[in-house]
């Protein structure tokens, strides 16, 4: 099987920390790639092909929305997802609309896998 | 937390540490740093932000009490981060207390490996008591960052339509111990229900975060606080006093009425002047409710959209807020169905795959200009014309003398849009006449403007209130008509000789002079006579030379400058301006009508529409 690359952008050393921590006992076949803003995201996202982004909303410089709007010009076919703590009603409109999609935090490797088998299916 | 052997928990608790520990340290300077300066934004949000990073890891690590400690903190961080608190010192004491607990139990953490029975409850209790707004009606800060920028939360579920959601909900109702919000049952006419409740705080009720969505602003309703209402009737029962006083007077010493009288009407135009606060509302909940419009649009028609919006704190009339919610609706339906292209295609023309809709109000010389812009497609204005013709809503002879702008504006007119297209486009039966219908019903006006493969922007200006407006009076062949006091920048009078040195001819419209620049001369009742400038400049010139006066209104809309010439200026007076009949309503130059103390009938001019009119 082909490996396949998912990009962690958190703000939060801890948060990356636990990302690379489930990818490497859960995901093992991914490789994982990481970015602590967005604009690092965007620099990452450069050169390399995605499968799967996981975007914290809560960011220094542009929000996950905005990060998620860009990633979207530079890979149209990435599948992107939120990952937040309290989904606001409306926030979670405005990424529908864009086809985002959303990963309730605490994020945990059974969250992630549901995410891949929609993504493989 | 999830379970990973000993080793990972270990790494992730050393990592917890030293993050949340750099976190703290910040957090600790900050709120000193913020003593001396506690207006300082950048470093509030910097300590916000902190706070949420802190709290983020404590539930990461599963530290349940840690987290609902500084999750106590944030939301005291985010208030103050809104200003519905100030930074006192009692606050940074509260916050500080904090600290030294979260950093306590860190230590404790490291040895005995857990949180163990900390008990935050009482400094919880005291970051609540410092709050503006109870805890249930916070939202969390993470959610709060958007609102930050695109303002008042709204109704989740569609506002436009169903009158169930113009009950009074907002979340001051909730608090306040109000009948209406507990028994709505009990007030079965809602529209004539004035709330006895915080009204000094509806402003800011409308701002404030409120837990993901539920909450509703009355639309039909005024929330009104005891203290403003008594200061009403204060204000009414002077007037009744003065009443009386003027009755006595005229009958004792008449001469003197003129005193009293115009106490009379200060006390009125006082009066008028606070009921009018009240009838304005921001226009954010409207727009954010199209936000859900848009995303369930977009996930229909498989494009992919952001709504941005912009001007949220703009005040309208509830009258007007509630007349343009469904154009305004309508418009964006469109930018969404017509405007915005798949994202295939988007990508095809080099676009992003998110299309872009703004929304923006703003006020502008007293009216509210609405703007619709989107990065879509486009309207090819000769495909307009066609399709105009093709369906027999102009004749080909029309067609050929239409203006850019009137050839854009069929795409407005009854019979353009076909029932099929209407049924998937909007869903609800009906076309873009409506928004032509509703927007003349409230006296508005509406501009296309396109650029094909680039997008469209459909811009409105709507007055900011129906109810009363400021206008001068000023005559024109025997009729009296009224000039909105916001467009008007100053009166010039000329007489005798003084007529032939200001006024010239220039092109195809007199001049006149102002100080030292010259300004197009537009008669009234050239415009009323429903010429434009035409080949008449001559003719003109020599008709104002002839009088022994020349009495001239400088204009302003938007940049352009511009003088009315009209027979005599009567003066100022506020009107109670009531829409034109439906029969009229072609008339666009004409806004409103108000009856004049005499019992006749003036018109309110439209000056945008005059200035159009006339450069056309």
């Amino acid at each position: 099987m082909e490996s396949k690359t998912a990009l962690i952008v958190d703000d939060s050393s801890l948060a990356r920390m636990m990302v690379r921590k489930i990818f490497a006992t859960s995901f093992k076949d991914w490789t994982l790639k990481e970015a602590k803003d967005g604009q690092d995201a965007l620099n990452v996202v450069d050169g390399a092909s995605l499968d799967l982004a996981l975007v914290d909303f809560n960011m220094p410089g542009m929000n996950g929305i905005e990060l998620a709007e860009k990633l979207m010009e530079k890979q149209p076919g990435l599948s992107i997802h939120l990952v937040t703590a309290n989904i606001q009603e409306r926030m979670r409109m405005r990424a529908e609309g864009m086809g985002v999609g959303f990963i309730k935090k605490p994020i945990n490797p059974q969250k992630i896998s549901e995410i891949m088998s929609v993504l493989n299916g | 937390m999830f379970e990973f052997d000993e080793e990972t928990r270990k790494a992730l608790l050393e990592e917890f540490f030293s993050e949340s520990r750099e976190a703290l340290g910040r957090i600790e300077r900050g709120l000193l740093q913020l003593e001396v300066e506690p207006d300082n934004r950048a470093l509030l949000n910097a300590v916000f932000r902190d706070m949420h990073t802190v709290k983020g890891n404590c539930r990461m690590m599963g530290f349940s009490r840690l987290e609902a400690l500084t999750h106590s903190a944030e939301t005291l961080l985010d208030q103050l981060r809104d200003g519905l608190l100030a930074f006192t010192e009692s606050v940074s004491s509260v916050l500080l207390g904090v600290l030294d607990s979260v950093v306590g139990t860190f230590d404790n953490i490291a040895v005995v490996g857990d949180e163990g029975a900390a008990d935050f409850s009482g400094q919880i209790t005291m970051l609540e008591g410092q709050f503006a707004v109870p805890v249930h009606q916070m939202d969390e800060g993470e959610a709060r960052e958007e609102l930050v920028e695109v303002a008042p939360p709204g109704e989740d579920d569609d506002l436009l339509m169903d009158p169930r959601h113009l009950e009074p909900q907002s979340p001051m109702a909730l608090r306040e111990d109000d009948p209406s919000s507990s028994q709505p049952e009990a007030f079965p006419d809602l529209s004539n229900l004035v709330d006895v409740d915080a009204a000094d705080k509806v402003d800011t009720a409308l701002q404030q975060p409120v837990a993901g969505g539920g909450a509703s602003v009355p639309m039909e309703s005024v929330r009104l606080s005891l203290a403003r209402l008594d200061a009403l009737m204060k204000q009414v029962g002077e007037l009744g006093a003065t009443y009386n006083q003027l009755k006595y007077i005229l009958e004792k010493h008449p001469d003197e009425a003129e005193l009293v009288l115009e106490e009379h009407g200060k006390l009125i135009h006082t009066l008028q002047d606070e009921v009018l606060q009240y009838r304005l509302q921001p226009i954010g909940t409207v727009l954010q409710s199209y936000q859900r419009l848009v995303r369930d649009l977009a996930i229909t028609t498989e494009k992919k959209v952001m709504l941005e919006i912009s001007g949220v704190e703009t005040e309208v009339d509830r009258n007007v807020l509630i007349s343009i919610r469904e154009l305004l609706g309508h418009l964006v339906r469109n930018a969404v169905d017509h405007g915005i292209e798949s994202p295939e295609v988007r990508i095809e023309q080099g676009k992003p795959p998110v299309g872009l809709i703004q929304l923006s109000a703003e006020q502008k010389h007293g009216q509210i200009v609405l703007e619709i812009r989107d990065d879509g497609g486009g309207i090819d204005a000769g495909q307009v014309v066609e399709k105009a013709l093709q369906r027999g809503v102009i004749s080909t002879e029309q067609a050929l003398s239409l203006s850019e702008q009137e050839r854009l504006k069929l795409i407005m007119e009854p019979g353009f849009s076909t029932a099929e297209e209407v049924s998937a486009i909007s869903g609800r039966g009906t076309g873009m006449d409506v928004v032509q219908a509703a927007l003349e019903k409230v006296g508005g006006t509406l501009k296309i403007s396109s650029e094909v493969g680039a997008g469209s922007t459909f811009r409105l200006r709507i007055p900011q209130t129906m109810a009363i407006v400021p206008a001068l009076l000023v005559t024109c062949k025997g009729g009296v008509y009224a000039v909105p006091q916001t467009n008007i920048v100053e009166l010039l009078s000329f007489y005798d000789d003084e007529i032939s040195r200001n006024i010239e001819g220039k092109m195809q419209s007199p001049m006149v002079r102002m100080r030292e620049r010259l300004i197009t001369l537009c008669p009234l009742q050239r415009i009323l006579a429903r010429y434009g400038p035409g080949r008449s400049s001559g003719r003109e010139l020599k008709r104002i030379r002839g009088n022994t006066s020349l009495h001239v209104v400088v204009l302003q809309s938007e940049e352009i400058l511009f003088g009315l010439e009209v027979d005599e200026i009567v003066g100022p007076a506020n009107l109670v301006i009531k829409p034109m009949d439906s029969v009229f309503s072609h008339i666009t130059i004409l806004s409103g009508a108000a009856v004049m103390p005499d019992g006749s009938v003036s018109f309110l001019l439209n000056v945008q529409e005059l200035i159009d009119f006339y450069s056309e």
